[in-house]
């Protein structure tokens, strides 16, 4: 502000010190024309005033010219220093620049280097996933092999063929034939845990009435109750909704929750098989089933864990009929698949009742059914 | 109508399935690689083909397509047996017009039932 008032100032001084030359000088010539006109002292003072009043004006101008000169130069000097830091400033920012874009190379380098791992990661991950897959199944084929000898060999000779049995041996080759029948449900059990692992356990779901597979169901597991002394009986409810569903599944489901059935029930016991339609928590029909026994019941702490995979193999409790295997959880997440629930209810000595529902098939729309990938126990270990 | 070719690479099921079928009075011929399948269809003309999967230098599929492309081999009936569970099996078999699929372990009962039911109980003797 001072700077400012000081310029005006000064400029003021220099416009003034032009004015009182300018006056000096005009007073100077109308002092000659006076001389020409009205006598010599009058002339001779008014020269004088002139002379003098020119002289005034010039140190006046003088001054101001000093100061004018001063004020051009102070005014160069401050063009200079803002030149100056504006420069300064450019090059920083320049140079600030400089190195965001350096930064942002750096971390697009370490993200593109990051990205390819991770696909190269995943690269492993599915080239093992198909490792292990390939694994199990050539492992689950090359055990049937020997155990489709060995049990049709036990039966042939059970059934006569190659001579007389008596009741006792009949009864050893029985036990026999019915342990590589379990063994056989291993098997398949251990094929389908693996394709469970590595995500690969699909369905290929069609719209069915769900009646006749039920009823096959039954009807598979029907030998196997009547050697447990054990009846299969359907209530099954006339108005069965369609449901979208792999019918192999479907019937494997049924079949290994009749089969526990009959495992914990004793000989003389019935199990029920009841189906019919009702409305789910969101309003839209299902197709409920569920199977009722009996038998011994499953105690309330194992009933927690019952559908995981690993407590089924480890636990040693549950072993009064050979185990409940990988069939619960196996059959826990075909029913997820299937985009429907599972739950049990059991009572120690009084039975069990396990029931499931899936989803009615909607007129207006196909529902489409997809196999869900997700990382399992196995994999987070 | 009564001879039957059991096509099976394991000794010990091939054995079984002979003794079975053997004594049910059925005339038999067997073959244990893709080849043999092959050259014993041309040459004994069974009235049946048990087919399993699985077999060295090619599979039964492959001997099931070669039968169907033959005319005069075209129209016997086939069975597949196998061992494995890979999806997809039992919609090529039906592709291939069989008349029946068993997944090892097979009731052999079911498998002597679907026999009588295509080809007749055996001729007697």
């Amino acid at each position: 502000m001072d700077q400012a008032w000081e310029q005006l100032r000064t400029a003021r001084c220099a416009t003034a010190a032009d004015r009182l030359w300018l006056s000096g000088a005009l007073l100077a010539l109308a002092a000659a024309c006076f001389v020409g006109t009205s006598g010599a002292y009058a002339a001779t003072l008014a020269t004088c005033a002139g002379l003098a009043a020119t002289a005034l004006a010039c140190a006046l101008a003088w001054r101001c010219g000093r100061r004018v000169a001063a004020f051009r130069h102070h005014l160069v000097r401050l063009s200079t220093a803002r030149a100056d830091e504006l420069d300064a400033r450019v090059r920083d920012a320049t140079e600030d620049a400089e190195r965001q874009k350096h930064a942002l190379e750096a971390a697009r380098a370490h993200l593109l280097t990051q990205a390819a791992e991770l696909a190269a990661s995943n690269r492993d991950l599915e080239r093992r996933n198909r490792e292990i897959e390939s694994f199990y199944h050539v492992v689950s084929h090359e055990l049937r092999t020997p155990l489709t000898a060995i049990r049709e060999f036990l039966a042939i000779v059970r059934d006569g063929v190659v001579g007389d049995v008596n009741d006792a041996q009949r009864e050893c080759l029985e036990s026999a034939i019915e342990s590589c029948n379990h063994m056989r449900r291993c098997v398949d059990d251990l094929f389908d845990v693996a394709r469970l692992e590595t995500g690969r356990l699909t369905i290929r779901p069609v719209r069915l009435a769900p009646r006749p597979l039920l009823e096959r169901a039954a009807d598979r597991l029907r030998p196997f109750a009547a050697e447990r002394g054990v009846r299969i009986e359907l209530e099954l409810a006339p108005n069965l909704p369609d449901v979208d569903a792999d019918p192999d599944r479907f019937v494997q489901i049924v079949g290994n929750l009749l089969h526990n059935a009959i495992k914990f029930s004793d000989a003389g016991a019935a199990i029920r098989l009841r189906s019919r339609a009702q409305q789910g928590p969101t309003g839209l029909d299902e197709l409920l089933v569920e199977i009722v026994d009996s038998g011994c019941g499953i105690p309330s702490d194992q009933l927690e864990r019952i559908f995981d995979r690993l407590a089924q193999v480890c636990e040693d409790a549950i072993q009064t009929a050979g185990g409940l295997g990988l069939g619960l959880p196996l059959c826990r997440e075909l029913i997820e698949q299937h985009h429907g629930r599972i739950e049990i209810e059991s009572r120690r000595r009084h039975g069990t009742t396990v029931r499931f529902t899936i989803p009615a098939s909607r007129e207006r729309s196909q529902t489409v059914l997809t196999p869900r990938n997700r990382p399992t126990e196995a994999m987070q270990r | 109508m009564s001879k039957i070719l059991i096509v099976e690479d394991d000794k010990n099921v091939l054995k079984a399935l002979v003794i079975r079928l053997r004594a049910k009075g059925y005339e038999l011929v067997t073959a244990q690689d893709a080849l043999m399948a092959l050259s014993a269809v041309r040459d004994e003309h069974p009235d049946m083909v048990l087919l399993d999967i699985s077999l060295p230098g090619g599979n039964g599929f492959e001997v099931g397509t070669k039968i169907r492309a033959e005319a005069t081999l075209a129209a016997t009936p086939l069975v597949f047996i196998t061992a494995s569970r890979r999806p997809g099996l039992r919609e090529r078999a039906e592709e291939l017009g069989a008349v029946a699929f068993f997944e090892k372990p097979y009731d052999s009962q079911a498998l002597i039932d679907c026999i009588e039911a295509t080809i007749g109980a055996p001729a007697a003797p």
